[in-house]
């Protein structure tokens, strides 16, 4: 397939089309859009056309001086997760990783309800989100950002949530415009931050 | 469906609401002719954006025509006849009736004998609509039986008492496709269906308990005043679905009717929210 036109643009296009485009495109499909969607595969494999052509296009220009791809790179939709995470749902990652949605759920049901941690809402809330249940979902990560409220992989888990395609010419941050319980430690936080700062030296 | 997702016209440009509008017309006129006659008179928004999402998931190709309009007494601008209309027609009838066999077995007394006053109307256009898209009908019969039983046990449940109506839309978006295309649409047609049941749900949620009837909203927050005092967590999970929808469909956008589509999923479902409240405050405020 013709790279450029994977990109869509032309052949004569500037370096910097080109990675104007790539970076567009990039930031369309990446996986952390699509995380735990039925369209993950989907939106990988398009991620993979646009490096494979980005890479091509670069090649080709071999002899040009550009350099430095800006690639963010596929990578997996997985779960590791940047923050900490406990053994015990090690297996329940590995669960959701390979799409075993159900086998995870029934899992996670084992937990009696007063040992469920922010790991493990934040896990069932991945189930509730691939099934479409929005509701549940954002009440489950919103849990979890409520017991855990410095772990950036919920908050963010949750961020994404509400945001549109990228592509979307009308997407706004309606989402963000409430202020959430995270939004709520962060500000607190940030305000510690900055007391610690303009405080004088004891 | 019920006509709750519509653009916000402000937004398009002209040649794309001019676009809007001829879909509209075609799914009119196509309706009339292959489906029933009747079927022009119970047409909705909702319908449009589903022939518009089968329209850019299926890159079909399509050519306007100016056409007179009996209703309006003048030339309308419409779609050449195309699968997408067609298909989209056929479904509006199937739908149509099920939803009425349903309705006749949920209610009593008036508002069931007026239901089963229009059910042999409706039989006709099932009948028509079912020789076109065989396939499709079996999937939306099977689909709304399993949503009759579904909704019966989700009581508070709401993700789980609209999952079966999106159940519907999900094969009223998809079916007949393939690949990549239907895979789109299954999601998009999903969190459509979802939007449109909660919407619904919150629409009505007065009225249902006026007459003491099912709804997942008021069965999750309490009552209809609760309902209403958690508008905003409702329209929250309304805009979660939409975005979900604007995801799926960027899998498969880059055809011209892109902006028309993000215009109805972004702006649209939030706009139709923002008027019920509306219409709501100044019923409550003309009640004073």
């Amino acid at each position: 397939m013709d790279p450029y036109k994977v990109l869509g643009i032309s052949s004569d296009a500037t370096d910097a089309e080109v990675k104007k485009a790539y970076r567009a495109l990039a930031k369309k499909y990446h996986p952390d859009n699509y995380v735990n969607n039925p369209l993950a595969d989907l939106a990988a494999e398009k991620m993979k056309q646009i490096n494979e052509a980005y890479d091509e296009i670069q090649k080709q220009r071999a002899a040009g001086s550009s350099s430095g791809s800006s690639a963010g790179g596929a990578g997996g939709a997985s779960y590791g997760g940047s923050g900490a995470q406990s053994g015990e749902y090690i297996r329940v990652r590995e669960l959701i990783n390979a799409g075993r949605f159900s086998e995870a759920e029934v899992l996670l049901g084992r937990k009696a309800a007063s040992e469920r941690t922010a790991e493990w809402h934040f896990l069932y809330g991945h189930i509730m989100l691939h099934k479409g249940w929005m509701m549940e979902a954002r009440q489950e990560f919103e849990t979890a950002c409520r017991m855990d409220p410095y772990n950036s992989e919920y908050q963010n888990t949750l961020v994404r949530m509400g945001q549109g395609a990228s592509g979307d010419p009308y997407a706004r941050s309606t989402h963000t415009s409430g202020c959430s319980g995270c939004d709520l430690c962060m500000g607190l936080l940030c305000a510690d931050c900055l007391c610690d700062c303009v405080s004088p030296c004891h | 469906m019920f006509g709750y997702i519509r653009p916000v016209e402000s937004e398009l440009l002209v040649k794309e609401y001019e676009f809007y509008r001829a879909v509209y017309c075609s799914l009119c006129k196509t309706g009339g002719r292959r489906v029933s006659r009747f079927s022009r008179f119970f047409l909705n928004y909702d319908f449009v954006f589903l022939a518009l999402v089968r329209l850019a998931l299926t890159r079909e190709q399509v050519s306007t025509e100016r056409t007179f309009c009996p209703y309006r007494l003048k030339k309308k601008t419409v779609l050449a006849e195309n699968d997408a209309v067609t298909y989209t027609t056929a479904a509006f009838g199937l739908l149509s009736y099920y939803k009425l066999c349903d309705d006749i077995a949920d209610l009593r007394g008036f508002r069931r004998l007026k239901k089963r006053l229009l059910l042999p109307l409706f039989s006709r256009m099932r009948r028509k609509a079912a020789r076109l898209y065989p396939e499709l009908d079996r999937q939306v019969a099977a689909a709304m039986e399993a949503f009759s039983i579904a909704e019966n046990k989700a009581g508070s449940a709401v993700d789980q008492a609209a999952d079966g109506f999106a159940a519907i839309t999900r094969i009223l978006a998809s079916c007949g496709l393939e690949g990549e295309a239907k895979d789109v649409a299954e999601v998009c047609g999903y969190h459509l269906g979802r939007f449109i049941y909660i919407i619904d749900a919150f629409d009505d949620c007065r009225e249902d308990d006026r007459r003491s009837e099912y709804n997942c909203l008021n069965s999750r927050y309490g009552s209809a005043e609760a309902t209403e005092a958690h508008a905003e967590q409702v329209l929250l999970t309304l805009k979660d679905s939409m975005a979900a929808f604007s995801r799926a469909y960027a899998l498969a956008d880059g055809c011209p009717l892109d902006n028309l589509i993000y215009n109805v999923a972004t702006l649209g479902g939030e706009a139709a929210f923002r008027k019920i409240m509306q219409v709501r405050k100044d019923t409550m405020n003309g009640s004073v």
